[in-house]
């Protein structure tokens, strides 16, 4: 499938009718940037981190919204892409190579495993995909654990404060670095998602959902489109893996590559809304706000909280919490959730 | 020579465990087209339940149909009562739905169980071995293939034989005919979420018997069950079986030459070739993937 795009009228003017129509656009965009500019100013050394890592959740929400919310293709494997970028900087640090380098190498080692996985399954009717992924994460784990080599030892975490080189800079300019470049992030993903939506990608897209066989008839490569888009969304979760683990300095292998990262932000973005541009970050928020009233310390109501989330969601609201605010308060009504209940149930 | 009898003996002991579960898993993902990742916690319940039966006073053996029929009896529920609901939509929706269940079911189990490891201790006629050519057989083992050997073709006769299991059949064929021909395709998928179930417990109950039980163990299996499911293929009884050997025999290898650590890796690799060489399975058929 060619993807050019048509030049039509300006281009300043064709972006903006790209991003949501109208100078509008510039009307929520630059206070927003303003404000995120100046977050650092208001909030305290706790509050910035937490801020630094919402703006991770959102790219990773967002990477994850591309091939599981537009494409409806559960990748179970967005810790195995976070944990490359994050692993794979860190090979390329301790070796020598400059910062920048290193995290495009990781970048590209997690590009290359989602080609591993998304080239033999992507063709594939059912639902081999998804169990490649899942198993795909497992086998990274294992390996990454055993891994011993370019001075690189799986089983201990690795200091990489001195190759990141940002030591002369105090607690505070340090973590608003990673602030602000977490924030870009975000910002990079949504700008991918909005544009996306209103590409030739996302027409194929919804053509492919509503009629596959008919998408392919008319010359779409079905497989080289969900192709392109999870290779995409594994850049993104990579490229934040490898700044979380710039900014934590410390980087062992179980943690990058935990599996709960997977379900956390599947929970955010089901919640949210899958599928829609605003519904992770709903998502995200709302996921935050319980995690701060829980607390840590107990990591099994924890678990079983994000569970019965999914659950209800699912059988209740399985357009995500976004529909409050596309038909009010009456997605919340009786009528309407008995009818997202019955909609998809066995006759 | 003995070696390679030991990793012959651990490879069949591995594949009939994990044969019983591929079959259970591939009868719901047969029949519904739904990937039930529930199948973790059912068979961590499973070797829970063993646990617990065993704790009272049952043999552990004796204790598989009981924890067979109690199994039969949450999978029938969850399958009523959730993933109906589900099971006509995209297919995100009930993967997501089945892996909430699984994490509300792991979660429980932890806060009730912790993440201690228990495990049985074994009745003396399970204790004994076998020395066969220098190699060891313990009794458990034994004792656990001869299960997965009967339980493998009672399900074959099931599904072959009694009129129920050629409804199931049908059903997995072309559910709109399967009504036609007055099968009511709720009570199908009942009976098939109840029956995938019970072998995820009897599973869980072998698992009790020869390894420990911990509230994660099931995660773990999982995986294993997948890449049976699709070394194996789909379409056929025997299928199950023999990928469950294939892996067994990988996995025994490359842990006895290189550690277990690298088995899963192992694994991993041949489900990426199979898919990529022979994406139906190693000797299956295609049912619904047309």
């Amino acid at each position: 499938m060619k993807l050019e795009t048509t030049a039509s009228g300006g281009g300043l003017l064709r972006w903006q009718r790209r991003l949501g129509g109208g100078p509008w656009v510039a009307a929520w965009a630059v206070p927003l940037a303003l404000m995120l500019f100046l977050l650092p100013e208001v909030t305290g050394a706790y509050g910035i981190r937490v801020a630094g890592t919402i703006m991770m959740y959102i790219a990773l929400a967002q990477a994850w919204n591309l091939i599981g919310g537009y494409v409806g293709l559960m990748s179970l494997a967005h810790s195995a892409f976070f944990g490359l970028g994050a692993i794979g900087m860190t090979i390329f640090l301790i070796n020598g190579v400059p910062l920048l380098l290193a995290g495009l190498g990781g970048v590209a080692l997690a590009v290359s495993a989602a080609l591993v996985v998304g080239l033999p399954t992507l063709r594939l009717q059912g639902h081999y995909f998804v169990i490649a992924t899942l198993i795909i994460n497992e086998a990274l784990v294992n390996g990454f654990l055993n891994f011993s080599a370019f001075g690189f030892h799986g089983a201990i975490s690795q200091n990489i404060i001195a190759e990141v080189g940002l030591m002369e800079l105090d607690g505070a300019a340090y973590n608003r670095v990673f602030f602000y470049a977490m924030a870009v992030l975000a910002g990079v993903a949504m700008l991918i998602v909005m544009l996306f939506e209103r590409s030739r990608w996302g027409l194929a897209l919804k053509a492919i959902r509503d009629a596959e066989p008919a998408a392919a008839a008319i010359g779409i490569s079905v497989a080289g489109v969900k192709l392109g888009i999870f290779v995409v969304s594994a850049a993104l979760a990579a490229t934040a893996g490898a700044v979380w683990a710039a900014w934590l300095g410390t980087v062992d292998t179980t943690s990058a590559f935990d599996i709960t990262l997977t379900f956390e932000i599947i929970v955010m973005v089901f919640l949210g809304g899958r599928g829609t541009t605003w519904g992770p970050i709903i998502g995200v928020l709302i996921v935050f706000s319980l995690n701060e009233m829980i607390g840590v310390e107990f990591a099994e109501l924890s678990t079983i909280i994000s569970g019965l989330i999914v659950v209800v969601v699912v059988l209740l609201q399985p357009d995500g919490l976004i529909e409050l605010f596309r038909q009010g308060p009456r997605a919340l009504s009786l009528r309407v959730i008995s009818a997202n209940l019955r909609r998809y149930q066995v006759k | 020579m003995s070696l390679a009898l030991q990793i012959i003996f651990d490879a069949l002991l591995l594949g009939g465990l994990y044969a019983i579960g591929a079959l259970g898993f591939a009868l719901v993902w047969g029949v519904l087209n739904v990937l039930n990742l529930t199948y973790a916690a059912f068979i961590m319940m499973g070797a829970y339940a063993t646990y617990w039966l065993w704790r009272i006073g049952f043999d552990p053996v004796a204790a598989i149909p009981v924890v067979m029929l109690l199994m039969f009896g949450v999978g029938w529920l969850m399958q009523r009562g959730l993933l109906n609901y589900v099971a006509r939509g995209p297919g995100s929706l009930p993967i997501a739905l089945t892996y909430g269940v699984n994490l509300v079911i792991v979660g429980a189990a932890l806060y009730y169980f912790t993440a201690e490891y228990r495990s049985i201790a074994l009745p003396d006629y399970l204790r004994g071995s076998l020395e066969i050519g220098g190699a060891q057989l313990t009794n458990a083992r034994v004792v656990t293939m001869v299960i997965a050997l009967t339980l493998t073709a009672a399900v074959w006769w099931f599904m072959d034989r009694t009129e129920t299991g050629i409804a199931i059949r049908a059903t997995r064929m072309d559910m709109e005919s399967a009504q036609l021909v007055g099968i009511r395709p709720r009570f199908i998928f009942n009976i098939t979420g109840g029956i995938s179930a019970a072998l995820a417990g009897a599973m869980g109950a072998l698992m009790a018997v020869i390894y420990s039980v911990s509230p994660q163990m099931g995660d773990h299996h999982l995986l294993q069950v997948l890449i049976v499911c699709v070394l194996g293929g789909l379409g056929s009884m025997l299928g199950p079986l023999v990928g469950a050997l294939t892996l067994g025999l990988v996995s025994s290898i490359v842990a006895n030459l290189w550690g277990a650590t690298y088995a899963m890796l192992a694994g991993t690799v041949m489900v990426l070739l199979v898919l990529a060489v022979r994406p139906a399975g190693l000797l299956g058929r295609q049912f619904y993937e047309s």
